[in-house]
């Protein structure tokens, strides 16, 4: 009854709620889904907490093998209770709770400058691969895909006349199009796949 | 108002075809099938290459959180690893389950446990730590899980779920490694990191990423789902080929 019947009446009927309550807005019934969605983040919360003892089970573990990463799983580990001891200390001084200056100062000095260099990275690694490909597969695919990724990037330098109106073409026409097919096509699955769980046909929240 | 109507229309269209599907599949003797997607089928052949080699599979489901706007990505995304989980419980050889997001931490890491208790083994899921929540944000969890690829023991590296240009961090440590890559991704972005690695054989691009459940259990509801999917899908194209001649001819748009 707890493992099967409850969860499934609780998921079915918080689906079908929400569904209606997102498209048929009635001003009324507005403080129910504002209620449903603070459950739900509370809900997160409580899952972070979880997750966060799961990271450090981990990664602890691996601290005490031999293996190779000892080296990043300590500094892991070493972070991760840094930093719950910087926002508790600061909650508990704050007594109001929220973020306080030392963990923004880690946020915004540590946190972000290194994601952005990680996602500058990505741009040599997106090259990379697109070398890789002619080695591994020289298809006419693979040709066609290298040609529009230059073009494009070649595009974006000053100057280039017709060649920099081209790629504003490639991407204006072409890519916007396939870029449209492609999330109207995900958004279609991404609704199937809601209305699955409404019908029950997937139970990703009960023992089936 | 018209576009939350028209929504709802959609929604409408799509639980009669659901119903009307599910009813007919139903019926049949044979299971209902659509068409093949053999990238689903090749994770569970890597489940059995794992457990005959030794070798560990990591699988990368990204951070698609069940509060938000990726969620049903991410539970497609472990409807098609539904075999992975079946196979990798019998054979006792659990993947590296990698995940950006707690919620989606706690739904994996139940799915791989349940797959252990229908076969009455849950004590041995219990000794293990296979779904590891990785980082927060989507760069750092595609860095991290990165780092898995570098222990030497792991064979083959499935990636699956809500991922963006992140995603050719991960691709690159297993392209150096020489891990044997597949999967998909619903985004521009990811499948633009994907495809040169992967090519078309070995990639599950958009849409077909909602179809492993199919594959992955052959239960008519979810061919019934797919065949809902299709037609409204024919329904979408009809529609922009109305407006685009209605616009063409002046009536609307302008």
């Amino acid at each position: 009854m707890f493992k099967r019947i409850l969860p499934t009446v609780v998921a079915v009927s918080t689906g079908i709620i929400m569904l209606l309550l997102t498209l048929l807005p009635v001003p009324g019934l507005n403080p129910v889904r504002t209620l449903l969605l603070q459950w739900a983040m509370l809900l997160g919360a409580f899952a972070f907490i979880l997750a966060y003892f799961q990271l450090l089970r981990v990664h602890l573990a691996r601290v005490r093998s031999a293996k190779r990463d000892k080296f990043t799983s300590l500094l892991v580990v070493v972070s991760a209770l840094i930093g719950l001891g910087v926002v508790l200390t600061e909650g508990i001084l704050k007594k109001g709770g929220g973020s306080g200056t030392a963990s923004q100062w880690l946020l915004t000095n540590l946190l972000v400058p290194g994601e952005s260099t990680l996602l500058a990275l990505t741009a040599i690694t997106l090259i990379l691969a697109g070398m890789r490909i002619l080695r591994a597969r020289r298809t006419v695919g693979s040709v066609i895909f290298l040609l529009v990724a230059l073009l494009v990037l070649l595009g974006t330098m000053p100057y280039l006349g017709i060649l920099g109106e081209a790629a504003a073409w490639v991407q204006n026409v072409p890519a916007l199009a396939g870029m449209r097919g492609l999330l109207l096509g995900v958004s279609l699955g991404i609704l199937l796949t809601g209305l699955r769980v409404i019908f029950m046909v997937t139970r990703p929240h009960s023992d089936e | 108002m018209i576009t939350d109507l028209a929504a709802l229309g959609f929604v409408f269209i799509g639980v009669v075809l659901l119903v009307l599907h599910g009813f007919l599949y139903r019926k049949r003797d044979t299971p209902a099938t659509l068409r093949s997607y053999p990238v689903f089928g090749q994770f569970a052949e890597e489940v059995r290459r794992a457990a005959e080699g030794g070798a560990v599979i990591h699988v990368a489901l990204g951070s698609g959180g069940l509060t938000g706007e990726q969620a049903m990505t991410s539970v497609a995304a472990l409807e098609g690893l539904s075999a992975v989980a079946e196979l990798a419980a019998a054979y006792d050889t659990p993947p590296v389950i990698t995940t950006g997001d707690p919620t989606l931490y706690l739904l994996a890491d139940d799915s791989l446990r349940r797959a252990y208790a229908r076969l009455g083994n849950i004590g041995r899921y219990q000794q293990r730590t296979a779904v590891h929540f990785t980082a927060a944000t989507p760069v750092a969890y595609a860095a991290m899980a990165a780092t898995n690829l570098s222990g030497g023991d792991v064979g083959s590296n499935i990636v699956l779920g809500a991922f963006n240009q992140e995603l050719s961090l991960l691709l690159d440590a297993g392209e150096r490694r020489g891990v044997y890559t597949l999967g998909g991704a619903t985004t521009p972005q990811a499948l633009g990191a994907l495809y040169p690695v992967l090519g078309p054989a070995h990639l599950i691009t958009g849409e077909e990423l909602f179809a492993g459940g199919a594959e992955a259990t052959r239960r008519s509801g979810y061919w019934a789902s797919l065949r809902a999917q299709d037609i409204l899908r024919l329904l979408v194209i009809l529609i922009i080929l109305a407006l685009a001649v209605l616009s063409l001819l002046g009536i609307v748009g302008g």
